[in-house]
């Protein structure tokens, strides 16, 4: 049962590679395999893809111990299709103890389908309901023969000490700019893209991915990178308010129509006879889940990327141009930065006031109510330095 | 992908395939009908939800050799409802498209990457290989698998014990209250003895499969699962051999042996089918997880009581050695164990009201059931 793992071989490409994980510095190399992990770090610091390298790793017949990202079992391991990986993911808010019960006890009992070892991945564990933390706790003690469990959690203090104590944890770190420049630029985007979109994700690589090759985020950034200078008013701030929530809207229509196509997908499949009524609502509350997730990505989005146009103002007040985020709108930057109002406690404080939001949404708040108040108060404290006049 | 084949082989080949298909798929693709055509004239058709995987062939004209995944309901019924004769398969960029007598279906197909490798190729050389007689297995799977636990939260008791030794294989399920023990001849087996443990639910299709076959079941222990080869009876068109697999529950199955009783001084022995029946009506008022009891005697009465519901009482005849007492049981559980028997009288042995009680056939001794009684309050 216990193997080492590395991320590298001498010549060959390897998963590392393929999931662009190479040097990352969280890969948990030469260690002997303990049957339970606990990924540990910030949203977008790679833990999924970790959690899923190492499966190819636990798995791969072509590298052991390695794996090689381009066999069926590494293909099928990376894009969560494979026999011997579990991933259970909250349905809903929460990872209920039937989800455990069902869906990582008795597995966790059988023998591999294909290979030597089977890996259970928990995303958001965190999630887990305090009971489904404990029905897993015997599994996590004592895992059948060649069973591996990976959680994946952004927020340890949610776990249970019984579950964490019993887990071998890996902390992540934001990604550096850098590292995430060059994942992007590996998959093959655009330089000046690449970078733009390090800069501006903050460490997150998923925030960053989901700039660099997708054309509605870059064009939704530039909207969001906007909104400062409109806020001269609370009118306008209402306008801008409305423009946000219409941007998440599209997002999620555009999810939804996907999420259709799906539905038929398992329409097909199953056919709608007796007993698929459960994996079409397990589906249904997925896509649910989905996109409430998705509103309120987008919505944390502009939050933050109005708030990066306050902190780049600052930035080169400081002469700290490495730090500027929004590169693209250098110029412009440059000439608040110049001007005498908002001062630096006023972009303190809209800083501030850009940062608390999310809490709020994460809460539940209503969504569209939680972007006007911000707004209508960001007008208030940093309104745009009215226009120099031109020398022409 | 291309080939040609008689609507009912093929219709066969898809059915029994079908039935390793779940409704709650964890992987997508699982819904979905394995198809493969190879260049020797045969189609292997096979289905798995990962606990169960069932794989089948029949003759065809195969004009190109390849692989395909269908929608597995889909496809199933489009096949059921066409006429008999000669059915066309050609599997095109994402569909696959069937053609019989006049009519067309084109259908979308999954991606056959995707599927799972079938555990169905022959094994290594270590693997352990046994042949026994396919209604002589169904027959001793129906006496054990419905004695497993359905209780999730111990999960080698959901499952059936396979003991294998040369020329012997014993099969042991138990839920903690009753304990089914069957064993038949074999030919082969390994140098010493090898345990494994079966999902029932498996076993139970495994057991429908096997029925009225007539052939012989070729089992093949590897590492990580069981394959049974089914050849069956030699019927016309199939293309051979039939494939069911099932993996392992791991973990250490209780030592069963160590339960059975050396022998009672007390054995009751009634008409099984009387008892059957009897128990039958008079459990009927032993409602709310009550008891029937039964009073060993000379002639044996049974009997069951519910408060605020009504009694009942019904005397058998019976051959008794021991001393009388009363003991009491599950009224189902009895049902069970007498019902898995197959000589004309059984034999009913026990040591007094608490110790757990032996039912077997009379004069045989494949088969024995082992059942905890109630204690009387
Ligand atoms: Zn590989």
């Amino acid at each position: 049962m216990n193997q080492e793992i590395k991320s590298t071989t001498s010549s060959e490409t390897t998963v590392w590679d393929v999931l662009h994980l190479s040097g990352s510095p969280h890969i948990p190399s030469s260690l002997k395999v303990p049957h339970a992990w606990l990924l540990l770090g910030p949203t977008g610091s790679g833990k999924r893809a970790t959690a899923l390298a190492m499966a190819a790793a636990f798995t791969c017949p072509d590298l052991p111990g390695v794996g090689c990202g381009v066999c069926s079992t590494c293909t099928r391991i990376i894009s969560g299709r494979h026999p011997d990986l579990h991933l259970i993911a909250p349905e809903g808010q929460v990872i209920s103890v039937d989800a455990i019960r069902v869906g990582v006890i008795p597995e966790a009992a059988r023998s591999p389908f294909e290979g030597r070892r089977k890996v259970f991945v928990i995303e958001e564990a965190e999630r887990m309901h305090p009971s489904a933390q404990n029905a897993l706790l015997k599994t996590l003690e004592e895992p059948p023969e060649g069973t591996i469990i990976i959680l994946v959690c952004d927020r340890e203090d949610e776990l249970l000490e019984t579950v964490s104590s019993r887990c071998r944890v890996v902390h992540f770190q934001r990604v550096p700019c850098e590292a995430i420049q060059a994942i992007l630029e590996a998959e093959a985007a655009e330089t000046p893209v690449a970078r733009l979109a390090a800069r501006i994700a903050d460490g997150d690589i998923n925030r960053a991915r989901a700039f660099a090759l997708e054309p509605e985020a870059q064009s939704r950034h530039r909207s969001f990178a906007g909104v400062p200078a409109r806020l001269t008013s609370s009118l306008e701030a209402l306008d801008a308010a409305a423009e946000i929530v219409t941007e998440a809207a599209t997002a999620v229509k555009g999810r939804s129509e996907a999420q259709k196509q799906e539905v038929v997908d398992l329409a097909v499949a199953l056919g709608e006879g007796r007993g698929t009524a459960s994996a079409r609502a397990s589906l249904a509350k997925r896509h649910k889940r989905e996109l409430r997730r998705l509103e309120n990505e987008v919505l944390n989005e502009a939050l933050w990327t109005i708030g990066s146009w306050y902190r780049d103002v600052l930035a080169a007040r400081r002469s700290a141009p490495d730090a500027i985020a929004n590169l693209d709108l250098k110029a412009d930057v440059v000439r608040w930065a110049a001007a005498s109002e908002p001062d630096d406690g006023l972009l303190v404080a809209a800083i501030h006031r850009c940062a608390v939001t999310p809490g709020a949404l994460a809460r539940n708040a209503n969504p569209s109510l939680a972007i006007e108040a911000a707004l209508v108060d960001l007008a208030r404290l940093a309104p745009p330095p009215p226009e120099s006049p031109t020398m022409d | 992908m291309k080939f040609r084949c008689e609507r009912d082989d093929l219709l066969g080949a898809v059915q029994f395939a079908s039935r390793a298909i779940s409704n709650r798929a964890t992987l997508p693709v699982l819904s979905g009908l394995r198809i493969e055509a190879n260049e020797t004239g045969s189609v292997g058709v096979a289905a798995t939800d990962l606990e169960l995987t069932m794989q089948t062939a029949l003759q065809a004209g195969v004009d190109e050799p390849g692989l395909g995944v269908v929608p597995g309901r889909l496809f199933n019924e489009i096949v059921r409802n066409l006429g008999s004769g000669q059915v066309s398969l050609a599997s095109g960029e994402g569909e696959i498209e069937i053609a019989s007598g006049r009519g067309h279906f084109r259908v979308r197909t999954l991606m056959p990457d995707d599927y799972p490798a079938l555990p169905v190729e022959e094994g290594t050389p270590d693997s352990i290989s046994v042949e026994m007689d396919s209604g002589v297995l169904a027959g001793s799977l129906a006496q054990v698998v419905r004695s497993a636990s359905s209780d999730e939260s111990r999960q080698v008791l959901t499952g059936v014990l396979w003991e294998i030794e040369p020329g012997r294989l014993t099969l042991a399920a138990t839920d903690s209250y009753r304990l089914a023990v069957s064993e038949i001849e074999v030919e082969g087996g390994p140098g010493e003895v090898v345990k494994v443990i079966l999902p029932a639910r498996a076993l139970a299709e495994l057991g429908r499969a096997l029925q009225g076959t007539g052939g012989r079941v070729r089992t093949l222990v590897r590492e990580n699962l069981v394959t049974f080869f089914l050849t069956t009876g030699g019927q016309e068109g199939s293309g051979g051999e039939s494939v069911i697999a099932s993996r392992f529950i791991e973990g250490e199955f209780p030592n069963y042996r160590r339960l059975l009783p050396e022998g009672y001084p007390n054995a009751l022995t009634v008409d099984r089918e009387s008892l059957l029946e009897t128990v039958k009506r008079v459990g009927l008022l032993a409602q709310n997880n009550l008891p029937v009891k039964l009073r060993l005697a000379g002639e044996l009465e049974v009997s069951a009581h519910t408060p605020d519901v009504g009694e009942g009482q019904e005397v058998m005849d019976a051959e008794y050695r021991g001393e009388s007492f009363v003991i009491a049981f599950n009224p189902q559980f009895l049902h069970d164990g007498a019902s898995a028997l197959r000589t004309k009288r059984v034999v009913l042995e026990a040591g007094d009201g608490l110790k757990p009680a032996l039912l077997k056939g009379e004069d045989e001794s494949t088969f024995t059931y082992l059942l905890m009684p109630v204690r009387l309050s």
